[in-house]
Formats: structure tokens, C-alpha cells, sequence
């Protein structure tokens, strides 16, 4: 499991080496796309193990790229990680209505964010096997 | 006596009745219109009076007929008369009328005189007589049948009794004048005595009487008849206000009552005057308008107009019940209109209530993105993880930690700024400046950003003098030169312009060819958090979303405005208009109070968030602070409060903090006042050459400007008790000079001729002052220095080391900041020390030996 490509749309450059930096540590090798339109871009040809989201992009709302990942047979099965500093009840549950498979709250805590990302690539993995 | 007379008598009566009643209405309220009312019943009196007086007198017959006659023909005219009172007629038909009248009255009586007698057989009937009968039934048609007219005419533009009672007069004129003709037919064509004559007379008196009774109800009804027909009014009315909505505009209801109050009285304009002046009346004269005043807390001086012309009918009763009305329509009208304020309170509180919500929301995201970045790194710095880090990873953590902690700060900052904006906390000190040098210094600040991405800046800058808040309105020209930069793609162009707008504003405009923003967002951009949409081009730059708030707050405590056009994907400008002259009440140059019994420092400060933190700094310290954002006024604060210290910046707007500082020290009033330079500007050999005690580099800690004020603080303690100086030399005669010279002056010398117990007596008696000799037999005295700097219980004692001579540069590094100053040894580093305490110096005078440049320890950098 170790190696697996993620993909971190994050236009804050500190929040971005962060999770690198984490992710990094963790073993993972992480892309960072500052907005949508360079993520779209990079899904175009590349297909992630796990896309990182952040909702306040330059270019709009991230919750905008699920369409385009569950859209594409090719990444339906990509697991999404919300990781926003909009924390409200109302936030969340649209988060979760447009499909993302977790939530995590900024500022974001080491070890959470290790163990999210390792269940939701596990999840993942045993959907694909079964 | 015969039933037909029994009738005729009895009918009589009652009509007589009638007359007696509408003479003592007239009597109790006399007025023309009751006066003609009598006039009218009279009339047909005296007619219905001549039978039976005939009967019982028939000698009377002629002199009744001279009497009855003109009564009968009268009739007609009055009636017209009356009539004119509810619709005006034009004078000449109502002076034909009676002329009318005259004429043929005489026509009549000299026929009667020729004929020598009243009546006569139609046998006997002339062209002339047939003439004249003719001519009296044309006029009583013609009189009686226009009077019954106008009363209807009036009637239909009335409401209410008023309508009932001009109708019931209608139609009594037009019985009764049918009744007239009748008689005057009969009593030529019947013959008197004939059982036909007798049945007419019987319908004539009953038709009079009938008619009687309408004028009556008309123009003198009862009081029971009056109430019913107020009631009807009243009962309308409330059907027609209780019918309008909840929240209805108290405009109205006002309409409401107007309305039916000039339908009820037929007045031709009626109007509630809610304003204490009201609309002008010279066109109306004064007493055709009355006026009902009403009394409400909302309304203290309200009143209802009603323009009744000359000629009204039946004011009274119509007023007291339009006043009842009013009353009852203030009551409607206060309460909607408290219905009306408080949904508009609700509304305005529900919208202030979402955005306090929507902006602790934003608040929320915004202090959690840095913190993100701050709690992360920190995280992975303190836990290590599998690996150790290695230096370059932690210094870039640290520098991530470092650059999230300052955005935290600005963030901070600015929602205090705004707060006090908004708290109305914000003094102003405005002063006159050139404002084309403030925005070319600040094009310049910006310049090194602007560079970085290779954006052009084209400045177009007429000279412009202001008086404004120069520090605020710099923070305006920051903020948006800044927003332009960082809105704008790489290599493309900023355009800011000054301009005189009239005489009375100035002009400044940043435009710049960024990402625009959308028509939805462009009402909200000066709101807090709404850079653009909530979910869009925000930022992949840093920015609080509170600047353009900000901004626009200063530039309206400024009494200017700020506006915004922009077109999404080519560019956005932005115009500040500022007044040239600013209204006098905020500032009246006085410094603020200062607080009793504290040191108090002056602050010489233009960055609103440096001037706070120094603030709090210094005020949770013990100090009492004044702050002002301008050189000039720091001056002229000085000379008239004497601070116990001053902190001044460099970089300030007017006058710059080398100028304040060379004035204040050429000053002989203010040159003893220590001054202490916290400034970004690193210039320490400048600031202490012109006479600085202190120099701190930005960002200063706490601990590093309270310890440098320590030292400062003592003149204070020279005013209130004995100075004690610990002097700490082995040489015994330059202790007793020591004594010799400073107890003269109420200094208390305490000595000791070796470090370690003069190290324990300082931390024993806590002297003001330590005099250390460099060269210590059992220490070594900068060793000594730094330890009693660095022992908590001696280090806010100043130390002033003395020296055998001039110190090697090696041993001036050595201080490190432990030490107050450095003087040669001698009696004129005593008369140094002596000068410096008296007057509270910063330092020795410029005739002693040079000390050291000190030092500010490592903290500042």
C-alpha cells in the first residue's frame, strides 16, 4: 500500500506542504493541484489511489471536481477526502451529499488524517476485490 | 264643528308645533341657516293661520289677505335662500328671486284692493288675472323646484346624515311647493266652502305638515335623530378600518378618515397635518378651515384640517362626530404604525443576527486555514515521527509555522480595527498632508511585490493637501494597491490616479486588469470575508477578507466614500473620494488625559497595529499611554504633558522620526525626555548619534521594550523618594569620592569593594543604580554585569560600568547589553552620573566620556 499516488487539491501553499509533508511521512507520494482547472487537467491522464479536497479554490468550489471524478469510469471508484477548514453541520452534510467518502476539519491532526486516508484506500481496495 | 275642521285644527296645531320647535333651535343656536329654516315655517304659518281666524273673525278677511299674501309668495324665495347655504348660488338668481317676489306681490295685492275681494269666481277671470295666475305658478315651480334640486345635488355628494338630511330636504321642498301650487290652483278654480275645496285644504295641510317634519329632521332633527344617523356614519367608518390588513401604512388610514371626514361635513378638503409645520394655509382663510387637534406620543403636534367653505350645514354635530372618529382612527393608526416598526425591527435584528452567524462562519475558516499550517507543522516538529527531522526540514516547518503566525496576526488585527470602526472607537487625528506623497510612498512599499510579479505600475499623481488621518488613510492606499497586486496576473499593469474632484474632494482611483468580480458579489465586496464569491476566486493569495471591509470604513469615518466598477476577467477599479477639508469636532489638537500617578510614555506610532500592541503592552505594564500616528503632534503633545519616556517610530508619515527626534532633543524643554526608536528601519548608530536611549528593531517582544523601559522609568522614582547608587569599585578613595559628590544631592551611596558581596547587597537593598568597576578583584566585572542582568532580582537595575580607559572593541562585544552605559573612570564620569540622575537623562551629557554604543540585546532583530 505504501507508494500510492494521492492527489491533493489545496491552493494554500503552507496547507498544500502540509499535507506533503505528512502524506510524505506516512509513505505516500502525494500531487498538489492549486485549483480545479489544473486537477482536471492532471485527472485527465493520471488516476490517484485517493483524491484530497479542499472546497476554497480559486476557480471555484472543490466539491465541483467530484463530479468530474465519479463521472469518469476510469476514477469512479477514487476514494475523496474533504479537508476543509469550513466546519459547520451545514458544510459537512453538503459535503457529504455531493459524495465524498470522508470529512476532516482543519486544522487538520497527524495521526487522523494517516489513518483516514489508510481506511479510506482499505475501503477502497476491498470494494475492488469484491 | 265638522270633522274636516276638527282635521284642519289638529293639523294645524301640529304644524305650529313644528314652527315652535325649529324657533327655540334658532334660539338656542342662532345662526342665518336656522334663522331662514324659521323664516320658511313662518311663512306657510301665517297662511294656514288665516282660516281659521277667518272663521272665527271674518271682519279680519281683508287685512289676513294684505298679511297672508306676501307670507305665501315669500315662501318660494326663502326656500331658495336656505337652499344657497348647502350649494352657493350666484348672487344675481337669488336677487332676482326676491325681486321676483316683490313684483308680483304688489301684482296681487292691487288686484285683491281693485277686486274688493280676496277670491273671486273664475266668471270674473281677466286676461290680466289669468296673466298673473300663470306667472305665480311658474314662479313657485321654478323657485321651489331649484331649491329642491340643489338639495339634491348636495345630497349626492355627501355621505352619511348629512346625504338623509339634504335628501329629506329635497324632497319636503318639492312637496311642499307642489302643495303650494296646489292651493294657489284650487283657490281659483274650487269654490270656497265646496266639499272639493274643503278635501284640498285637509291635503294641503297634511302635505305642509309632512313637509314640516322633513325640515325638521333636515335642519333642526333631534337628538335621537342625530345619533342614528352618526351611528350609520360611525358603523362605515369602522367597517372600513377594521377591514384593512395588519401592517396597512399609516398613510392609509389616514386617507381613510379623511375621506369620510370630509364626505360627513362636505368639506372640500380634509387632511391629517402629522407635522408640526404643516403645509402652507395663506391660500385659505383662516376661518373656513377648522382644525381638530388630537393628542398621541407619536404625533405630538398632529391635527385634522377640514376646508368647510362659507357656507356649512350642520357643523357641530358633524365635528363631534368626526373628532370621535379621529380619536378612534389616531388609536388604529398608532398601533400600525407600531406594527409596522416592529416587523421592520425584527427584520433588521433577523438580518443582523445571520450576519454576525455568517460572519463568525468566515471568521471560523479564516483563523482555522493559518492554524492549520501552524498546528500541523508544530505537530510534526514536536512529534518527531518515524525519522528525524534534519535541519533544513525544521527551519522550512518553522518558517511555515512562522509566516501562518504572522497572517494570524494581521488577521487579528484587522477584525480589531474593524470592531472599533464599527464600536465608533476610532479616533481620527487628522492633519494636513500631502496625499500624493503618501500614495507615492506607498506605490513604493508595494513596489518589491509588484516586481515580484513583473506588474507595471503607472502612477498619475496631481498634488493633492488633505486633511485626513494620514496613517488611516495610508492603510486605504495599502489595502487596495495590494488587493490590485494580488488580483492581478503576472505581467500585466496597475493604474493608480489623484485628482482634484471639485473643490471640496480628491480622487484616488487603483485600477487594475485582474480577475474582476461578478455583479452578484460587487454589492457585498465591502462587506467582511466576501473577497469575490463565497466559494470562488477567493484567494490563492493570502488576504484576511477584511481589508476591503476596513477600508471602506476609514474611508467613511474619513466623511468620504468608496465605490467599485468592475467587469469579470478584465479588471476591477476602484475610487476613494475623500474630503480636501475635514470637519473640525474630532480633533482639537489636545492630547488625551493622561492617567494620574502612572509613568506615562508617549507613543510617536503611524501602524495601527503596532500602535495597539504597544498599547497593550505597555498599559498591562503599568504605564500610561498616549499614542499619536504623527511627528508634528507628538511635538506639540511634549511640550505641554512631558512624558515620562517617548517611543518613537521612524517611517512616519508627516515628519519623519529623525526630524522629531532632532527637534525634541534641540528642544531645552523636551531634550531630557529619554526617547526610545522602535522602528523596521535598523539604523541603531543614527538614532543613538541624535540622542535615542534605545534602539529596538521591529518586531520588538514584550519582555525586551518593558526591560528597556525599566531603565527609563527610574526618573520618576528621582521626584518621589532617595535614590540609593551601589557602588562597586575596589579603589576606597574613588568610593569616598563617589559619596563625596552625589550625597550633596540627596543621592544615598551604599559601596562595596568586591563583586560577590556586591552582588548579595544589591540583591539585599535593591539600589536604584549599580556603578560597577570594570576591573574587580575577586570578579571579573562584565562577568558580574551579565549575572546580575541575568538574575531576576537585579535586572531591572541599571548598571553603569566605569573603565580604566577606552574600551577595545572585543570588550565592548562582551557587554552584550548587560549594561547601562560605559564611562571612564573619574570625576567626570561621577559628575556624569550626578547629571544623568538629577535630570533624568537618558544618558551622560555629550561632555562626558563617550560611552559605549549599546547594545539592545539579540531579541531585536
Amino acid at each position: 500500500m505504501s507508494g500510492d499516488l494521492l492527489l491533493a487539491v489545496e491552493d494554500e501553499p503552507r496547507n498544500a506542504a502540509l499535507l506533503e509533508a505528512i502524506l510524505g511521512r506516512a509513505g505516500y507520494r502525494l500531487h498538489i493541484s492549486g485549483d480545479l482547472a489544473s486537477a482536471r487537467e492532471w485527472l485527465a491522464t493520471e488516476t490517484p489511489a485517493l483524491v484530497l479536497l479542499d472546497r476554497h479554490l480559486p476557480d471555484g468550489d472543490g466539491l465541483e471536481l467530484i463530479a468530474t471524478i465519479r463521472g469518469a469510469g476510469r476514477l469512479r471508484g477514487v476514494p475523496i477526502l474533504l479537508v476543509s477548514a469550513s466546519v459547520l453541520p451545514r458544510d459537512q452534510s453538503a459535503a457529504m451529499e455531493a459524495g465524498c467518502d470522508g470529512f476532516l476539519a482543519k486544522p487538520v491532526r497527524v495521526k487522523p488524517l494517516i489513518d483516514e486516508v489508510r481506511r479510506l484506500l482499505d475501503q477502497a481496495s476491498l470494494s475492488r476485490a469484491s | 264643528m265638522s270633522l274636516d275642521t276638527l282635521l284642519t285644527i289638529s293639523l294645524d296645531v301640529a304644524f305650529f308645533a313644528v314652527l315652535a320647535f325649529t324657533l327655540l333651535d334658532y334660539l338656542r343656536q342662532r345662526d342665518r341657516v336656522r334663522l331662514v329654516v324659521v323664516l320658511c315655517f313662518a311663512s306657510v304659518a301665517v297662511v294656514l293661520a288665516s282660516t281659521p281666524i277667518r272663521a272665527v273673525a271674518p271682519a279680519l278677511g281683508p287685512v289676513l289677505t294684505v298679511l297672508g299674501l306676501p307670507a305665501l309668495l315669500a315662501h318660494p324665495a326663502l326656500v331658495l335662500w336656505l337652499s344657497s347655504f348647502v350649494r352657493p348660488l350666484p348672487r344675481a338668481a337669488l336677487v332676482g328671486a326676491f325681486v321676483t317676489f316683490g313684483a308680483l306681490t304688489l301684482a296681487v295685492l292691487a288686484l285683491v284692493v281693485t277686486g274688493g275681494t280676496g277670491t273671486s269666481g273664475a266668471a270674473q277671470r281677466t286676461p290680466a288675472i289669468t296673466a298673473l295666475i300663470v306667472a305665480l305658478i311658474a314662479y313657485f315651480l321654478v323657485l321651489e323646484g331649484a331649491a329642491a334640486a340643489a338639495f339634491a345635488l348636495a345630497a349626492r355628494v355627501r355621505a352619511g346624515a348629512s346625504r338623509s338630511r339634504l335628501a329629506t330636504a329635497a324632497i319636503a321642498t318639492a312637496l311642499f311647493g307642489t302643495a303650494l301650487v296646489v292651493v294657489l290652483g284650487a283657490s281659483i278654480a274650487l269654490t270656497p266652502g265646496s266639499p272639493a275645496s274643503a278635501g284640498v285644504n285637509v291635503l294641503v295641510r297634511v302635505v305642509a305638515l309632512v313637509s314640516a317634519l322633513g325640515y325638521l329632521a333636515a335642519f333642526a332633527p333631534p337628538r335621537s335623530l342625530r345619533r342614528l344617523s352618526q351611528q350609520s356614519i360611525a358603523y362605515g367608518f369602522i367597517r372600513e378600518l377594521n377591514a384593512l390588513p395588519s401592517g396597512t401604512p399609516v398613510e392609509r388610514i389616514w386617507e381613510l378618515l379623511e375621506r369620510t371626514a370630509a364626505r360627513a361635513s362636505g368639506a372640500t378638503r380634509s387632511k391629517i397635518v402629522v407635522d408640526p409645520h404643516g403645509p402652507p394655509r395663506a391660500a385659505l382663510k383662516p376661518s373656513d378651515v377648522v382644525t381638530i387637534a388630537f393628542t398621541s406620543t407619536r404625533w405630538p403636534a398632529g391635527r385634522l384640517e377640514l376646508d368647510l367653505g362659507p357656507h356649512s350645514l350642520f357643523r357641530d354635530d358633524d365635528l363631534e362626530l368626526i373628532q370621535l372618529l379621529l380619536e378612534r382612527t389616531v388609536r388604529a393608526a398608532e398601533r400600525e404604525a407600531f406594527i409596522v416598526e416592529r416587523e421592520r425591527l425584527i427584520a433588521d435584528l433577523q438580518a443582523a443576527s445571520a450576519a454576525k452567524s455568517d460572519f463568525l462562519a468566515a471568521m471560523s475558516h479564516e483563523l482555522r486555514t493559518p492554524l492549520n499550517a501552524i498546528i500541523g507543522f508544530s505537530e510534526l516538529l514536536t512529534e518527531g515521527g518515524d525519522e528525524t527531522a534534519d535541519a533544513a526540514t525544521v527551519q522550512t516547518y518553522s518558517e511555515h509555522i512562522h509566516g501562518s503566525g504572522l497572517h494570524l496576526l494581521e488577521l487579528v488585527n484587522d477584525v480589531l480595527d474593524l470592531a472599533r470602526v464599527e464600536a465608533g472607537r476610532l479616533d481620527l487625528k487628522p492633519v494636513r498632508f500631502e496625499l500624493d506623497a503618501l500614495v507615492r510612498q506607498t506605490v513604493a512599499t508595494l513596489q518589491p511585490l509588484a516586481d515580484q510579479k513583473r506588474l507595471a505600475v503607472v502612477t498619475t499623481l496631481a498634488p493633492a493637501a488633505i486633511d485626513a488621518d494620514p496613517g488611516r488613510v495610508r492603510q486605504i492606499a495599502l489595502n487596495l494597491l495590494s488587493n490590485a497586486i494580488k488580483f492581478t496576473e503576472p505581467g500585466d499593469e496597475i493604474r493608480i490616479a489623484l485628482a482634484a474632484d471639485g473643490p471640496a474632494h480628491v480622487r484616488l482611483t487603483v485600477a487594475d486588469t485582474g480577475i474582476g468580480i461578478g455583479s452578484v458579489d460587487i454589492d457585498r465586496i465591502f462587506d467582511a470575508f466576501h473577497q469575490g464569491d463565497g466559494y470562488g476566486q477567493r484567494t490563492h493569495h493570502e488576504g484576511t477578507g477584511l481589508g476591503l471591509a476596513l477600508t471602506r470604513q476609514l474611508v467613511e469615518a474619513h466623511g468620504g466614500t468608496i465605490s467599485v466598477q468592475s467587469e469579470v476577467g478584465v479588471g476591477s477599479e476602484f475610487t476613494v473620494l475623500l474630503p480636501v477639508n475635514r470637519p473640525s469636532e474630532t480633533d482639537t489638537g489636545q492630547p488625551p488625559d493622561v492617567v494620574a500617578g502612572r509613568p506615562t510614555v508617549l507613543v510617536i506610532e503611524d501602524d495601527p497595529s503596532a500602535q495597539e500592541l504597544l498599547r497593550v503592552h505597555l498599559e498591562s505594564a503599568g504605564y500610561g499611554v498616549l499614542v499619536t500616528a504623527n511627528g508634528r503632534q507628538g511635538l506639540e503633545w511634549l511640550s505641554q504633558i512631558r512624558p515620562d519616556a517617548v517611543i518613537l517610530d521612524i517611517l512616519l508619515p508627516e515628519m519623519d522620526g529623525w526630524e522629531v527626534l532632532q527637534r525634541l532633543k534641540g528642544d531645552p524643554q523636551t531634550r531630557s525626555i529619554p526617547v526610545m526608536v522602535v522602528s523596521v528601519v535598523d539604523d541603531r548608530q543614527l538614532g543613538l548619534a541624535l540622542g535615542a536611549v534605545d534602539y529596538l528593531v521591529k518586531p520588538v517582544s514584550r519582555e525586551l521594550l518593558l526591560e528597556s523601559l525599566g531603565r527609563l522609568t527610574f526618573t520618576t522614582k528621582v521626584r518621589t523618594r532617595t535614590v540609593t547608587a551601589l557602588v562597586i569599585d575596589p579603589d576606597p578613595e574613588a568610593l569616598a569620592r563617589y559619596r563625596q559628590l552625589l550625597e550633596p544631592d540627596g543621592f544615598r551611596v551604599i559601596a562595596e569593594t568586591e563583586g560577590t558581596p556586591g552582588r548579595q547587597r544589591a540583591i539585599d537593598e535593591r539600589p536604584d543604580l549599580i556603578v560597577l568597576d570594570a576591573m574587580l578583584t575577586d570578579v571579573d566585572g562584565f562577568e558580574l554585569a551579565a549575572t546580575l542582568r541575568h538574575d531576576p532580582q537585579t535586572s531591572a537595575i541599571p548598571i553603569w560600568l566605569t573603565t580604566p580607559g577606552t574600551l577595545a572593541p572585543d570588550a565592548k562585544a562582551r557587554l552584550n547589553g548587560n549594561v547601562q552605559g560605559v564611562l571612564e573612570r573619574g570625576d567626570e564620569a561621577i559628575t556624569a552620573l550626578r547629571s544623568w540622575l538629577t535630570n533624568g537623562h537618558g544618558k551622560p551629557d555629550p561632555g562626558a566620556p563617550q560611552p559605549a554604543a549599546r547594545s539592545t540585546g539579540e531579541a531585536a532583530r
